[in-house]
């Protein structure tokens, strides 16, 4: 039977099992819709991969314990840019990364000589244009990118550069589906739509949208869809706990808990002789 | 009424609201059970506060400070370890850094005593470990009770009132013979909290995880569960498959993105851009 994972090398020379490899998804570039998800934790991470999940990605803060959760699916990390100030410091951390098994390293708001830099050590990158959250500014605030000519060239050009960069993927955030329809077919990239219409390569969106987190603020963008709502789950989870802890304390109140069979009970005879001995006991303050 | 917190400084000089200080445990000695639940994350710790638990404890990792947030009114006691401080110096200083993120005391659990009296100079309150304790179970023969016969009972005792010399406040007590562990109660000033050493102690003691039904490890003897949580998680990571399923399904398909998602170009700008496209070929 032929294995659902292939074999791979990672750039540290581990052997570990994958469901793509860098080429396989660039041979795939419009054959085949695919999907990633922004994971934040191993549970997320392991119920991604079970579903199937083509891609995920996620930041360093628990890296580890999500490589292990979902230790076949490709996966790419994040960076906090900002803590690095120079190309040799961003290239250590991308070794430091690749070292616990990423596949690939998202660089959405770096310098672009510091991707350069790190794309000469063949390490596959992601980039990202359009509406990027760290550089709104330059945009205009929370808002689509693209919308006249003149943005919308600029998103051309700047999916270019990372193209010539040798980036293998591009995530395309809230730019009109019609002028990603169009980029994607000009680039060998795969593009990632999020928010950017379903003519990306990809489509992506965030674990805590998709579960429906925080239904009760704004924070689902109109390009999101809630699947579940698990507000809901976790407020019944929560009282789930509340209600084990009172059990508790009012079991403990009432002397219910512990019983006999939760204790241990020293003989009589050792006990008589331990009151006698402890009668005549001084601790000599 | 009276009132459920009251308001109290903490040592890092923050003013708060505590449901108790540490004179308060002191003076409920012999007259109120108290309980008390080992947190390791700022759901569990939140609960417990809801639920009316008179005191936590919980580790100096990462997560404190969200625990510290989450149950911002229970009389909290983390740990200090005593692994990575091998000095009294270091260990102060360690206890020094866990008080200023928030804690209202300190275990110090397997500690040399001199430090114990050394931070107790500082008048931080602290509690400490007898009986079984998990690191030390080498000098007793392994994972077993302790205390059953009157010679062990004695060097309980004695182990009791030396870290009541300290200044210690509390003391928690593992795999005691409840009867031996309710006389010892009647002879020392510190509040005994039992985990698996019967209910004549001053305190009971359990790990949330246990509570919950999600332990880690063999569910111990003296422990009970009041929910299934390894069940409940279980179900809860189903929902999380399904819902990426649907969202995979749904890609594949092309139902999401619908037009609802989408941003839209004027025709014109649009004609444009792929004009300007044409010319780039």
């Amino acid at each position: 039977m032929k294995s659902k994972y292939k074999k791979v090398y990672s750039l540290t020379h581990k052997a570990g099992f994958r469901n793509y490899t860098v080429r396989d998804l660039l041979d795939l570039k419009s054959k085949k819709k695919l999907t990633q998800i922004n994971v934040v934790s191993p549970e997320e991470a392991a119920a991604a991969e079970m579903a199937n999940i083509d891609l995920i990605i996620t930041g360093e803060n628990r890296l580890k314990e999500i490589r292990q959760a979902a230790p076949n699916t490709f996966l790419t990390c994040g960076i906090k840019y900002t803590e690095h100030a120079s190309k040799e410091s961003i290239t250590k951390k991308c070794f430091e990364l690749i070292e616990i098994g990423v596949d690939s390293i998202h660089t959405n708001s770096w310098n672009l000589n510091f991707i350069q830099y790190v794309s000469n050590f063949n390490i596959p990158l992601q980039g990202h244009v359009g509406f990027v959250p760290m550089k709104s500014t330059w945009t205009g605030g929370v808002k689509p990118v693209g919308k006249n000519l003149s943005e919308a060239i600029k998103v051309y050009e700047d999916i270019k550069v990372l193209e010539k960069i040798g980036c293998w993927a591009v995530e395309v955030e809230c730019v009109p589906a019609d002028v990603l329809a169009e980029i994607t077919k000009m680039t060998k990239m795969l593009t990632i739509s999020i928010g950017s219409g379903a003519k990306g390569d990809v489509q992506f969106l965030f674990a805590e949208d998709i579960l429906g987190y925080h239904l009760d603020s704004t924070k689902t963008p109109r390009h999101a869809k809630n699947y579940k709502n698990f507000d809901d789950t976790l407020k019944s989870v929560h009282k789930k706990r509340v209600d084990a802890f009172i059990k508790f304390q009012s079991d403990v109140v009432s002397k219910k808990f512990p019983s006999q069979k939760h204790s241990v009970i020293a003989d009589k005879k050792e006990l008589l002789k331990f009151k006698n001995l402890a009668s005549k006991f001084n601790d000599g303050n | 009424m009276k009132k459920k917190y009251k308001r109290v400084f903490s040592i890092n000089n923050d003013l708060g609201y505590r449901n108790y200080t540490v004179r308060d445990i002191i003076q409920l000695k012999g007259k109120r059970k108290l309980t008390q639940v080992r947190v390791t994350n700022a759901e569990e710790a939140a609960a417990a506060e809801e639920a009316g638990i008179d005191l936590l404890l919980t580790g100096p990792g990462p997560e404190f400070s969200k625990i510290r947030k989450a149950a911002a009114k229970t009389f909290m006691t983390v740990g200090v370890p005593f692994i990575e401080n091998p000095s009294k110096r270091e260990a102060t200083k360690k206890a020094f850094e866990i008080i200023e993120a928030g804690a209202d005391s300190l275990m110090c659990q397997n500690w040399n005593l001199d430090w114990m009296k050394h931070l107790s100079k500082f008048r931080i309150p602290f509690q400490s470990h007898v009986g079984f304790i998990p690191r030390r179970t080498t000098w007793i023969g392994g994972i077993r009770s302790f205390g059953k016969t009157a010679k062990e009972a004695m060097e309980l005792l004695r182990d009791i009132k030396n870290i009541e010399n300290t200044g210690a406040w509390g003391i928690e007590v593992e795999l005691v013979p409840q009867n031996i562990l309710a006389e010892i109660t009647k002879m020392t000033s510190l509040v005994t909290i039992s985990i698996g050493s019967g209910n004549a102690a001053d305190a009971q003691f359990l790990f949330a995880e246990d509570i919950l039904g999600q332990s880690q490890i063999q569910f111990p003897r003296h422990a009970k569960k009041y929910a299934d949580f390894e069940k409940l998680m279980q179900k809860i990571q189903k929902e999380r498959v399904n819902a990426f399923k649907e969202f995979n399904s749904e890609v594949r398909s092309n139902k999401f993105p619908s037009k609802k998602n989408i941003i839209s170009i004027d025709k014109k700008e649009l004609i444009n851009f792929k004009k300007f496209l044409t010319n780039q070929k």
